[in-house]
């Protein structure tokens, strides 16, 4: 039976009418029009699909859409602000680290909720966390050098 | 996806009542990154599905005279818990290196536990560690053994109307030496060919207590009990400790399956085995 559910996406509140079985990303997605999640991989394993969850990356392709109602949901989306793309979005355009897109929003929202708990990354650290989300034209070099970059203007910033 | 009755009961007795009703019918959910994606694939059906995420009090983790972790707490939350790490290391390192970020943020470590994978990272380090469940059911609590709560492939002791709440650990004594070690093709985002996690004692170049235990090598997380045996007094020396962990390809009965053929996963038993000795022994 079909439940009338409210999902904070960011930062409004949207009231949509959700079968229990409904994965967020499916209703992010198809009732909601926000088409930035990707649906990849549908197992959990790609990363295209990741949102995040008060702040916290999370694979929404693996949570229904019920479980989530009145928590904060962060996507793509959400990230640019009266038409100015965030630090991080400019930094995978300036870096080159676009090529198909398709895992681009996963890879942003990841970063940005990386950089937030660790804000000065090595590399290593870079290519460990990114482990999380799957590219297959880039070859990685070129997020790991948005993400390098960035994180050293966000922390002039801050 | 097949479509199912929802549920977030509010306390323990709550989603107990619901699994007395309910029963074999139903599924608790908590980060569902197994469940889901079984459910998706068809092969989960449950009628009823009951999410004990809203269950206050369930996601803590608590080190007071002994360790206490919920069983909605999440891998993220034990991998980057500084008690957790203070108290037991081990236990931490097996946090971080289970899955990817995304996927640790939502797993729990019930869910772990109770989808009963022979792979589950959560399960051998928790039966060296001599853990105990605590289960919830309709006649009140009982503790059961890690070692004692798998019973097969994706089964446990636990009856359909019984829910696990905590997992509690005995603070492991700072003297103890631990490894743990998980073997896989990639090193994140998929299950181990085989792990295997150890705790020992070593006194005076003697093993006097050693508890090895090692996943995906059997239908459930094993005990390599011959092994520990084998080690009793004995003089920690590296000899003793290969001829030891052989004793592990006869104890072990894993299955082919597109990670690994058995016969590689019953010689990588043996390696890893000897390999977490040989850490321990080589620890400071």
């Amino acid at each position: 039976m079909k439940q009338l559910i409210t999902l904070v996406v960011n930062g409004e509140p949207r009231e949509v009418l959700v079968r229990p079985s409904e994965t967020l990303l499916n209703i992010l997605r198809e009732k909601l029009g926000m088409t930035g999640a990707k649906h990849g991989c549908d197992t959990g394993k790609c990363g295209s699909c990741t949102i995040l969850l008060d702040g916290k990356p999370i694979r929404s392709c693996l949570a229904l859409a019920i479980s989530v109602r009145d928590r904060e949901i962060t996507t793509i989306e959400g990230l640019s602000w009266n038409g100015d793309l965030h630090p991080i979005q400019q930094a995978f355009i300036d870096s080159g680290a676009v090529q198909c897109g398709f895992c681009t929003p996963g890879m942003i929202l990841f970063t940005k909720a990386f950089l937030e708990k660790n804000p000065h990354p090595t590399d290593d650290e870079i290519r460990q966390a990114l482990s999380a989300n799957i590219c297959r034209c880039t070859g990685y070099i070129k997020i790991v050098d948005a993400i390098k970059a960035v994180a050293v203007e966000l922390a002039k910033a801050a | 996806m097949q479509e199912f009755e929802y549920f977030e009961p509010r306390n323990i007795d709550e989603a107990v009542s619901l699994l007395v009703k309910y029963g074999g019918a139903a599924r608790v959910i908590a980060g569902g990154t197994d469940l889901v994606l079984r459910m998706q694939m068809g092969t989960r059906k449950p009628r009823y599905l009951i999410n004990i995420k809203a269950i206050t009090g369930l996601d803590d983790i608590r080190c007071n005279g002994e360790i206490r972790i919920g069983a909605t707490t999440t891998l993220s939350d034990m991998a980057t818990s500084a008690e957790l790490q203070n108290q037991c290391p081990l236990l931490a390192d097996v946090a971080r290196q289970f899955a990817s970020i995304t996927v640790a943020n939502m797993a729990t470590l019930g869910g772990n536990l109770c989808n009963a994978s022979p792979a589950a990272d959560t399960a051998a380090p928790l039966m060296v560690l001599s853990a105990r469940a605590n289960i919830s059911g309709p006649d009140g609590n009982r503790e059961v053994l890690l070692t004692d709560f798998f019973t097969g492939p994706g089964s446990t002791v636990m009856k359909p109307d019984e829910l696990l709440t905590e997992i509690r650990i005995p603070v492991p004594s700072p003297n103890d030496r631990w490894a743990y070690i998980k073997h896989g093709i990639r090193s994140v985002s998929d299950l181990a060919v085989a792990s295997v996690a150890v705790v020992a004692s070593i006194e005076q170049d003697i093993f006097t207590n050693t508890q090895i235990a090692l996943g995906a090598v059997a239908p459930t997380p094993l005990k390599a009990s011959q092994v520990e045996d084998a080690l009793k007094g004995k003089e920690a020396t590296t000899e003793n400790i290969d001829k030891a962990a052989q004793l592990i390809k006869e104890q072990c009965y894993p299955i082919s399956d597109v990670r690994a053929s058995a016969e590689y996963r019953t010689e990588i038993a043996y390696v890893l085995t000897r390999r977490a000795l040989l850490s321990c022994l080589n620890a400071k």
